[in-house]
């Protein structure tokens, strides 16, 4: 057991003092004692000097007892399972236990002294000074969660608990180490957005098919009717006078017939049982469908002034895929591209393939009007769409993006208002297992 | 004079063949069930048979085989939007030796026209 450090007993200086006070006393009358005298003296003294050795003893024993106390105080001060800190009213760090020093990865010397703030991630740092004024201005427990610096590693998430003294001077403050139960709480967020995501998906995708049941069965009551109309309009025209004032009518009736009918393919291809006959897989390089497609639309972006080009990956691979609802997939977004372009300025689309990863990324980047952020959200709905009237039937993204799932790839969207739009689909080199389930809804 | 039958239970698909095959000069005789179809082609010669896929009572698969027992050769084009529950019969009915060619609808007057001709007096003559 170790002896008090704060003040040494030093003997020599001791005996000088007790010397100097026994010269202050009276001095003796001066007169020999009698024997009988100096063996009652010898007799006091030594019953005195066994009194001292008794209370030698107790005061021995308190200190032991006291050594024993402060041992067990700072045990449990410094082996407490949670750090504690006590801090003056700036924050301050006055003292730390060891578990404190621990939880930080700081020794106690580099931490006394110093600002708790600085340890506080900057993130966190305005809700903490926020903290410890409520502490100080409360007198009652206060409770906060924030984010520790820790020595080289990642940050300490800690529960604080603290309260200020009586004397209002400082604030006492337990801090327990969370990171794990963070950790735990991040990964349940995780998985409750990635279940949110699921769950979206499977009510857009019962959406879909409800909307492709309605769909399919109207199209095909109005594909009879549009047809005959198409026939009438036609055996009218043939049997009219080309002056005649209602030639140019029928074939105003034979251009929206045929118009009709067009939304009814669209419709048809959308829902599910449009074609009985599912196209057939084959391996197939991207860029070779985009040729087509540009080949396809070469009238309208010559005559819309549009600049196009496009750079193809040598390594490019071929890739499993329906080829028509593929060439749909780049037609759509092609189609899409030109309309934003007809009211800008610049004129450009800018197509890129390329491999990435395990498939193909197909990039068609427009330098168009753009899509707000409000409508971004929306571009896949059914039956969205922002084109005027007989423009579009907000179907192309929808099925686009169907037809991407069922190949099992993702189709993604960057737009910024007024600078331009680029769409990636990317198409897997191999077919993957999740494509299956896409097809009992769609077409593709 | 070539002689058509249409089989189809809508009647504004029966009047349209009547009006877009009018100039061709083929007679072309309409009805309106699978039933009343094989009573007109045991009644008459008939050389090209348009014959609707989906009609209520006897569907347009039942009808063809019903035609072949008949008559293994007639030309007979099924007309369809390609509905899934009957492309299986349709398969089904190849594999079972009947011939038959397949018109998608919608078609306009003149691939209609196309189509007749081709089977009526050779591919290239129209």
């Amino acid at each position: 057991m170790k002896k008090s450090q704060d003040k040494p007993v030093d003997a020599a200086a001791l005996r000088r003092r007790a010397k100097e006070r026994l010269k202050e006393k009276p001095a003796a009358t001066g007169q020999p004692l009698a024997e009988a005298d100096l063996r009652r003296l010898q007799h006091e003294l030594e019953v005195h000097q066994i009194e001292l050795e008794m209370q030698n003893e107790e005061l021995q024993q308190a200190q032991a007892e006291i050594e024993a106390a402060l041992g067990k105080y700072t045990d449990l001060y410094d082996f407490a399972p949670v750090g504690y800190f006590t801090l003056a009213g700036d924050g301050t760090i006055l003292a730390v236990n060891l578990t404190g020093t621990r939880l930080l990865g700081i020794e106690r010397a580099r931490l006394l002294n110093r600002r708790f703030a600085f340890l506080v991630s900057e993130a966190h740092r305005p809700a903490f000074d926020a903290f410890l004024k409520k502490v100080f201005e409360s007198q009652t427990q206060e409770t906060c969660e924030l984010a520790l610096l820790k020595e080289g590693d990642r940050p300490l998430y800690a529960h604080i608990e603290a309260i200020v003294s009586e004397d209002g001077q400082e604030c006492r403050a337990a801090v327990a180490d969370i990171t794990e139960r963070m950790r735990a709480d991040e990964k349940l967020k995780t998985a409750y957005a990635h279940l949110e995501r699921q769950s979206a998906i499977l009510a857009q995708q019962a959406k879909m098919s409800a909307i492709g049941v309605l769909v399919a069965g109207v199209a095909h009551e109005l594909n009879n009717p549009l047809m005959a109309m198409l026939h009438f309009a036609q055996y009218c025209l043939k049997h009219t006078a080309e002056d005649d004032r209602c030639y140019s009518v029928l074939q105003d009736i034979e251009h929206e017939t045929r118009r009709c009918i067009d939304i009814v393919k669209n419709l048809l291809t959308f829902s599910h049982s449009g074609d009985g006959r599912k196209e057939k897989y084959e391996l197939k390089n991207p860029a070779e469908i985009l040729e087509r497609v540009v080949r396809l639309l070469s009238y309208r972006i010559e005559k819309e002034g549009v600049s196009i080009t496009s750079h193809v990956d040598e390594e490019t691979p071929k890739i499993p895929m329906r080829v028509n609802a593929i060439q749909d997939v780049i037609l759509n977004l092609l189609t899409n591209a030109l309309d934003a372009l007809v009211e800008s300025k610049k004129k450009e689309v800018h197509i890129d393939v390329h491999p990435d990863g395990d498939g193909v990324l197909l990039s068609i980047a427009d330098s168009g009007i753009g899509i707000s952020p409000e409508v971004l959200g929306n571009i896949y709905d059914p039956f969205f769409t922002t084109k005027p009237v007989g423009k579009g039937t907000g179907l192309g993204l929808s099925l686009c993006q169907s037809i991407i799932h069922a190949h099992g790839g993702e189709i993604t969207c960057e737009s910024e208002p007024d600078k331009g739009t680029v769409f990636h689909a990317f198409i897997p080199t191999q077919r993957r297992k999740g494509a299956k389930r896409d097809e009992t809804h769609f077409s593709y | 004079m070539k002689r058509i039958l249409v089989i189809d239970d809508d009647e504004a698909v029966r009047k349209l063949f009547l009006l877009s095959l009018e100039e061709t000069g083929y007679s072309v005789y309409t009805v309106s069930s699978g039933m009343a179809g094989i009573k007109a082609f045991k009644e008459g010669q008939y050389d090209l048979i348009f014959l609707d896929l989906k009609m209520p009572g006897m569907n347009g698969v039942e009808t063809l085989r019903e035609l072949r027992k008949i008559d293994r050769d007639v030309s007979v084009y099924i007309i369809t939007a390609f509905h899934d529950e009957f492309f299986a019969q349709l398969k089904k009915a190849e594999e079972e030796g009947m011939d038959f060619d397949v018109l998608r609808k919608p078609f306009d007057r003149k691939q209609l026209i196309t189509a007749t001709k081709g089977i009526l007096e050779g591919p290239t003559s129209y």
